[in-house]
């Protein structure tokens, strides 16, 4: 195994979508595994995602909730100091900049230009954090069955993907030779090693128990 | 190749109508047709009796070694067997898998696994199938053929049986098979562009062993720290003829033979925690078994194994693989998801592949 830090947030995020690379993912199952506190982030994570699982399919806002909110949104904007305002430049609003060598000494001052939150720096926060939202319950609601080849994780989705790993490869073998065994020259013995041969934990030529669906031809 | 057993069900359409149809398309499965068969050599026939018969009659304990040629590794193990019944494997070579072993009583089989620490019981199920290609089937393929030259096998004297293909007269298999016990010492696997691929032959044999009921009992690796028992015996992990199957099966119906194979057995059991119908088939050498599954997601294909190579079959991407002598090929039909197993060639699991294809894409139309 190689040597991990801490799973960060993002590769936790992409470990329970499955979207890792086979090594990476089977990397972080085993530090996972062996980490307390990456252990406690992806059981808070799955929590989450539970919760949003658990969460009605479609929730739609009330029809005065952008007004509402954009009023509301104003009215804490008036309210924030201008010297106050920190925070990178997104989104440039004629009649809004703020400079922060306004609020500043000269000698303080960062080398970077800032300027104050505007309402649509906010918005555009807030429509991030909803579609970020939207796209984990998305991903939730396709999340079942992708530790089902995962090592060390429980396999408790299994049935509701169509996947056939290599385990499920070995039955089809095994169900084959029990058949075989029974034929004209077929040696019993044999065909009994062939599917215990199939088990060799270093026959690389089994591959990795990573699916991969769908390759084009 | 139509049957008469695939017309029924093809005019009976209902599920468990079609089952009956089959079970009697198994059951009264008309004989090989003998257009082009040569009479059977009385010396090769007699031989092939006396070595069908051998293994399952003697006691002996031998090392047994198999080279699998197109990749050149070799598996090796100590075989010990006591007549009529008992069966044990140890294996020795490669490292990776020493001190796996295996034992087979009367049906029922234990595997104890040192890389994952695990002992699991298993029923082993091809009692239950009635998987047994004939004499007929064989010759009906195959010429037996006795060579006059003997050769020595681990300082035994053997006499060579040889398989060869009827529709070409290429060499198949060749057998060393002990004058004086039966027991094939020696076997060789050759494909249909004449190349070997498997070598399987005894490095030594005693046929004089002290074997005891104690030999074939590997209980005692559950006192090893760690070792977990797994019973696969009750989880349906096992196959069930169709005659005992009582909940509707995935496939539609059998799909027709390959060209020389026959239906010798069918059966159901869980793979993948999904309802499996397998169906064998035979050329009286090698067996097909073709597996159907029913797919949960039609608009999504099956996730296979990342080694899997891509084939096409009638349009459709199916995936490949090779693993020892065992080749595999899966692919999805509609609603069924379907796998053929075996050990032809390339070319003829292909072949096969794609006439079950085109069958299922019938039947499930119609």
């Amino acid at each position: 195994m190689t040597e991990m830090k801490h799973v960060s947030t993002q590769d936790i995020s992409d470990f329970l979508d499955g979207t890792l690379s086979v090594a990476r993912m089977r990397d972080t199952a085993i530090h996972i595994d062996g980490c307390e506190p990456c252990s406690t982030e992806l059981e808070a994570w799955k929590k989450t995602r539970a919760m949003l699982r658990r969460a009605p399919k479609s929730v739609a806002p009330s029809p005065d909730f952008w007004a509402a909110t954009t009023a509301r949104l104003i009215e804490e904007d008036r309210a924030i100091p201008q010297a106050s305002r920190l925070s990178f430049q997104t989104v440039l609003i004629p009649g809004r900049r703020f400079e922060l060598k306004d609020a500043v000494p000269a000698g303080q001052r960062l080398s970077f230009k800032t300027v104050g939150p505007s309402i649509s720096t906010r918005m555009a926060a807030f429509t991030s954090m909803a579609a970020a939202i939207v796209g984990v319950a998305f991903m939730v609601g396709h999340w079942p069955g992708m530790f089902a080849v995962v090592p060390g994780i429980p396999n408790t989705n299994v049935s509701t993907m169509d996947t056939i790993d290599n385990d499920d490869l070995s039955s089809f073998v095994r169900a084959h030779t029990e058949a075989a065994a029974a034929q004209p020259f077929a040696d019993g013995s044999r065909q009994i090693m062939l599917a215990a041969d199939l088990d060799d934990p270093s026959d690389t030529s089994a591959g990795d128990t990573t699916t991969d669906a769908d390759a084009n031809l | 190749m139509l049957s008469a057993g695939f017309a029924a069900a093809l005019t009976l359409g209902n599920l468990t109508l079609s089952f009956n149809a089959r079970n009697a398309q198994a059951a009264t499965a008309p004989p090989p047709v003998a257009v082009g068969v040569s009479a059977l050599d009385p010396a090769a026939e007699a031989l092939y009796l006396k070595a069908r018969g051998a293994e399952s009659q003697l006691s002996y304990r031998g090392r047994l070694n198999t080279t699998y040629w197109r990749t050149g590794h070799t598996t090796s193990v100590i075989l010990r067997h006591m007549a009529p019944n008992s069966l044990r494997i140890d294996y020795v070579e490669p490292d990776s898998i020493r001190g796996r072993a295996v034992v087979v009583i009367a049906g029922n089989e234990w595997t104890y696994s040192p890389s994952d620490r695990s002992l699991t019981h298993r029923t082993f199920a091809s009692h239950s199938l009635a998987a047994t290609a004939g004499l007929d089937l064989l010759t009906r393929n195959y010429i037996l053929k006795v060579l006059p030259q003997p050769d020595t096998v681990i300082q035994r004297k053997t006499t060579i049986l040889e398989v060869l293909r009827r529709a070409n007269h290429t060499v198949a298999r060749k057998f060393w098979i002990d004058d004086v016990t039966g027991l094939i010492l020696k076997r060789e696997m050759v494909s249909e562009d004449g190349k070997l691929t498997v070598t399987i032959s005894y490095s030594d044999i005693s046929f004089h062993p002290q074997l005891t009921a104690a030999n074939f009992d590997l209980s005692n690796v559950t006192k090893i720290k760690g070792v977990r028992q797994v019973d696969e015996t009750k989880t349906n992990k096992s196959t069930v003829p169709v005659s005992q199957v009582t909940q509707p099966l995935p496939g539609s119906i059998y799909p027709p033979s390959a060209a020389g194979y026959r239906l010798v057995g069918s059966g159901s059991r869980q793979i993948n925690s999904r309802l499996t119908e397998e169906v064998h088939y035979s050329d009286g050498l090698e067996l097909l078994s073709l597996f159907e599954q029913k797919r949960i997601k039609v608009t999504r294909a099956t996730r296979v194994p990342r080694v899997m190579t891509p084939v096409p079959i009638n349009g459709k991407t199916a995936h490949f693989s090779r693993r020892n002598s065992l080749e595999t090929i899966i692919w999805d039909n509609g609603p069924l998801r379907l796998m053929v197993v075996g050990e032809a060639n390339q070319d003829r699991m292909l072949a096969f592949a794609i006439a079950v294809d085109q069958f299922v894409s019938k039947s499930t139309t119609k």
